[in-house]
């Protein structure tokens, strides 16, 4: 046999490095907890390329749940011979995957959170599809758990596991994880997103404790969410009748269904998605 | 057409005795025996992230496989001396052009059909399964899409060294790919010179996203309407046919000298 070419054994060497240190890199993230300190030797070795390799495999979780279609861009012409074979080739619904296919997003939360332990969101939105995409319970508990060893003070991990006790009605569990979440976001607030998460908190605390008629408390609590959103004139309202002594309309029971339950596609609605809103399909798989 | 042929042959004898092929077929393996055995939350029936990764892995085995085979023929032909022989017999140098290429593209596509089919049987261990007819389709516009791109290669050998025509040629066809399908949105806010060069870009280079229906594959679109697909084959002849013929060109009247020997 003859010698290889310099290129090709630059350019062979240069994929099994690459595969390499991706495994090794993944191996050792997932071996070990790492205790959200970023002074780890893989930390200092891999630094943020880690982190992007994260965010794309993120980012391919939505493209999936998307059914491949990706955000259309803006461009400055639209009838090139070259646009036309791309739009007849390239599918351009707007497609959501359901059912069984949900199960194809998982791979790549998996694999955003194995290169970087640390990605929280890819743990929260891998429990979040096996709950509720797949109706696995006993895998988005899992994931979770997962989540909490890796990343011990991160407060949306106990938030999220609060919201998964509330869909499953286990209101008692719930309490004690927003008590949980609540002193980790004391502890540990992020810089975005606190806010909004400490309303929550005290928002599905303060019907949990209506509901086990402690009204009292509850209303400590609506004050603290008028605190941080003192728009919130539902709560506002609520709180009055409360002090009152009366009986709201709307059971703090359906309250928490309704603000939990819901799903993917709730929230892809919510986003300005750049997709072809003309075609919007859910597709079973 | 039969000296096209032996051209052809000598390109697939050298290709077998060279480990390009096994090196990256074994690497192609790893990867795919790496993704089955990655565990997903304990789910067992997921397949989708195998096909995506292992395709994306193929089409850039296949990319270096059809760069490398293509470049390397005639500036090794030079080096080695065994060019002077070559054109002493009476053979043409458009036919040597076409020989080279069509040995070079045919041995690609048949290690593209080996890389496929170990794909498809990763993918069928993990109780996956792909749309034949899609595949197929797939297997087709991928084996097009390299003949450009052997096309290319082979152009930018007849006037570059080996080193240089592979460098030139892999950052023209990954620019090609990865850019062209960017320009219309680049445009918006590129004017002048620059939107003008980009523009030029966007006509001349080939559209290798075309070739790429992966996403059919991965997320069970099915085939894409056959009509535009033979439009797409067609598109690809031209563009083979226009580096042939720059190729040709550039050798038809090249002088060599014993002197470049190494």
């Amino acid at each position: 046999m003859k010698t290889l070419s310099p290129t090709f054994q630059g350019l062979t060497l240069l994929i099994t490095f690459w595969i390499f240190a991706s495994s090794l890199a993944c191996v050792l993230a997932a071996s070990r907890p790492l205790q959200g300190s970023d002074d780890s030797l893989l930390d200092r070795l891999l630094g943020e390329s880690r982190k992007t390799l994260s965010v794309t495999f993120y980012n391919q979780a939505d493209v999936y749940f998307h059914k491949g279609v990706t955000h259309t861009q803006p461009t400055a012409f639209q009838d090139t011979l070259f646009q036309q074979w791309g739009n007849i080739i390239t599918p351009r619904q707007h497609v959501h995957a359901e059912g069984p296919l949900s199960a194809e997003i998982l791979p790549w939360l998996k694999l955003a959170a194995h290169a970087d332990p640390h990605n929280v969101d890819a743990y929260l939105v891998a429990s979040f599809w096996a709950e509720t995409g797949l109706n696995r319970h006993d895998l988005a508990t899992g994931i979770l758990k997962e989540a909490q060893r890796l990343n011990p003070a991160d407060y949306r991990i106990a938030l999220e596991k609060a919201r998964m006790e509330i869909r499953t009605a286990q209101y008692e569990a719930a309490m004690n994880s927003l008590d949980h979440a609540s002193i980790l976001l004391a502890q540990n607030p992020l810089d975005t997103e606190s806010d909004m998460d400490k309303a929550e908190i005290c928002t599905f605390s303060g019907f949990i404790l209506e509901m086990k008629g402690l009204t009292e408390k509850a209303v400590v609590n609506y004050k603290n969410v008028l605190v941080i959103f003192p728009e919130r004139f539902y709560i506002k309202e609520r709180m009055a009748i409360l002090e009152a002594g009366g009986k709201p309309v709307d059971s703090a029971q359906d309250l928490l269904k309704r603000l939990t339950r819901q799903t993917a596609h709730d929230a892809c609605k919510d986003e300005d998605e750049n997709h072809d809103n003309s075609k919007h399909i859910n597709h079973n798989g | 057409m039969r000296q096209i042929i032996t051209v052809a042959h000598v390109v697939w004898l050298e290709m077998i005795r060279r480990k390009d092929f096994y090196i990256l077929f074994i690497l192609l393996s790893a990867l795919l025996i790496w993704l089955m055995i990655f565990d997903v939350f304990g789910l067992t029936t997921v397949s989708g992230y195998i096909k995506d990764l292992g395709l994306l892995a193929v089409w850039i085995m296949g990319w270096i496989l059809a760069l490398n085979t293509s470049i390397r023929q005639l500036p090794q032909e030079e080096q080695r001396g065994t060019l002077f022989p070559l054109l002493a017999k009476p053979i043409s140098r458009l036919n040597i052009i076409l020989g080279k290429w069509l040995g070079s593209w045919s041995i690609t596509c048949l290690a593209l059909l080996c890389f496929y089919i170990t794909l498809w049987l990763g993918i069928t261990i993990k109780e996956g399964r792909f749309d034949y007819a899609t595949l197929c389709q797939g297997f087709l516009l991928h084996c097009a899409a390299l003949a450009i791109v052997c096309a290319m290669g082979l152009a930018l050998s007849t006037r570059m060294n080996r080193d240089a025509a592979a460098t030139t040629a892999y950052v023209l066809t990954g620019t090609a790919f990865l850019m062209l399908p960017k320009i219309p949105s680049m445009l918006i806010h590129t004017q002048g010179v620059a939107g003008a060069l980009l523009l030029g870009l966007y006509y001349l280079f080939p559209h290798f996203e075309l070739f790429d229906i992966r996403h059919r594959l991965v997320h069970d679109w099915g085939c894409a309407p056959w009509l535009t697909v033979c439009e797409i084959l067609l598109y690809a002849v031209l563009m083979t046919s226009v580096f042939l013929i720059l190729a040709w060109l550039s050798y038809r009247n090249r002088r060599f000298t014993r002197e470049n020997l190494t």
